[in-house]
């Protein structure tokens, strides 16, 4: 997370790689923090919906290099107890004000 | 009712499966979005239903010394940022198909730009018609556009195919010493600054085009646009753009006849109420 590891491919080693690189590890760690935070709600919902869900993700370094990502997703758990009648299809509007 | 899992985390063997690139489970029953009731309502309208909440992230290193001086097109952090949008795209889709969806819509798009790198993350619900038997993994769109819009585009005979972007990094030269000393007293136009925005949006929206006609598209909508300088580089300017690819899908436009709308919730008091006799 440190300025020299987010630089990727900068530096200046003989084998250095001007093109532009995915850093792996941070996608892998954004990607999982999303995976388990939906993954831990589903476990909960036992066949009921999530509405509405918020999703934020914080992210600190805590130590040299050490990325820490925090997701939080939540949202209104809903269950369905009867059929219903779908809303009319949308129609467009021209506002006037 | 117990709003307590049942079953207890395994988050090590979690991360292993997320990291991974599968997905952590099933999505079984149990359905998660981030829209609001009254959208999930107008997709059963169309015959469609959300699926689930799907996510997309990338993020993609800037070779040290893009932002330093140059002239033109600062081509490391515009690939960068390309690079970045197709994999968090990929990525979504890729969820998306896996979930089950046919596509992805309300997609929310985070994107920034740092020094020495970029990050982009994509966050939306994907959904299916509700009679699909199964999903047609190369026809996986995703759309910026709101389930209300995608609604009412569908009912239009229209269809939404993917999300079409652009980006241009430009550089925009220093004047010359002489040069800031003879207009120090002057009101004039920064031509570098001028230039270097027009050249960044022609490209951008050009890649973009691009984009929407890869994808087979007839048109772009919703299009979004960010411009100007950067906090970290003060002589660089950046243009982006980014929107929702449709075409036409049945045989002509159907006319749907716009409503138009009096808002009775103005805020401003043409007259106070207490001298009303």
């Amino acid at each position: 997370m440190t300025e020299y590891l987010m630089g990727g491919a900068g530096g200046f080693a003989m084998n250095q790689n001007f093109a532009p690189q995915e850093i792996d590890q941070i996608v892998r760690a954004q990607s999982a923090a999303r995976s388990i935070a939906r993954k831990n709600v589903r476990d909960q919902l036992h066949g009921d919906s999530l509405h509405g869900a918020d999703l934020s993700v914080m992210e600190r370094e805590f130590e040299k290099g050490d990325l820490e990502v925090q997701t939080l997703l939540r949202g209104n758990r809903v269950r369905r107890f009867k059929a219903f009648e779908a809303l009319p299809v949308p129609q467009p509007t021209v506002r006037l004000s | 009712m117990s709003l307590r899992s049942e079953t207890p985390i395994d988050v090590a063997a979690d991360v292993r499966l997320a990291a991974s690139g599968a997905t952590v489970a099933s999505a079984g029953t149990s359905m998660t979005s981030d829209l609001s009731i009254d959208e999930e309502f107008n997709l059963h309208a169309i015959g469609w239903e959300p699926v689930e909440l799907v996510s997309g992230v990338s993020v993609v290193s800037i070779p040290a010394g893009m932002w330093n001086w140059g002239q033109g097109e600062i081509a490391g952090a515009t690939e960068a940022h390309a690079l970045a949008f197709k994999n968090a795209i990929d990525r979504i889709e890729k969820e998306a198909g896996a979930a089950g969806g046919q596509g992805v819509v309300g997609v929310h798009i985070e994107r920034t730009v740092h020094s020495t790198h970029v990050e982009i993350s994509l966050l939306g619900t994907a959904v299916r018609p509700v009679a699909l038997k199964r999903v047609e993994l190369n026809h996986v769109f995703v759309s910026d556009l709101s389930a209300r819009d995608f609604a009412r585009l569908m009912v239009a005979g229209w269809e939404p195919l993917g999300l079409a972007t652009g980006a241009s990094f430009v550089y925009a030269p220093r004047r010359s010493v002489g040069a800031v000393f003879q207009q120090q007293t002057q009101n004039i136009e920064l031509t570098n600054f001028t230039e270097a925005m027009y050249s960044a949006r022609e490209s951008a929206m050009a890649r973009m085009q691009e984009s929407a006609l890869a994808l087979g598209g007839t048109g772009v909508v919703e299009v979004k646009v960010v411009e100007g300088p950067m906090s970290f580089a003060t002589h660089a300017i950046k243009f982006v753009s980014w929107g929702t690819v449709v075409r036409l899908a049945a045989s002509s436009h159907q006319l749907v006849q716009p409503t138009t709308v009096v808002s009775l919730n103005d805020a401003a008091v043409a007259f106070d109420a207490a001298t009303l006799e």
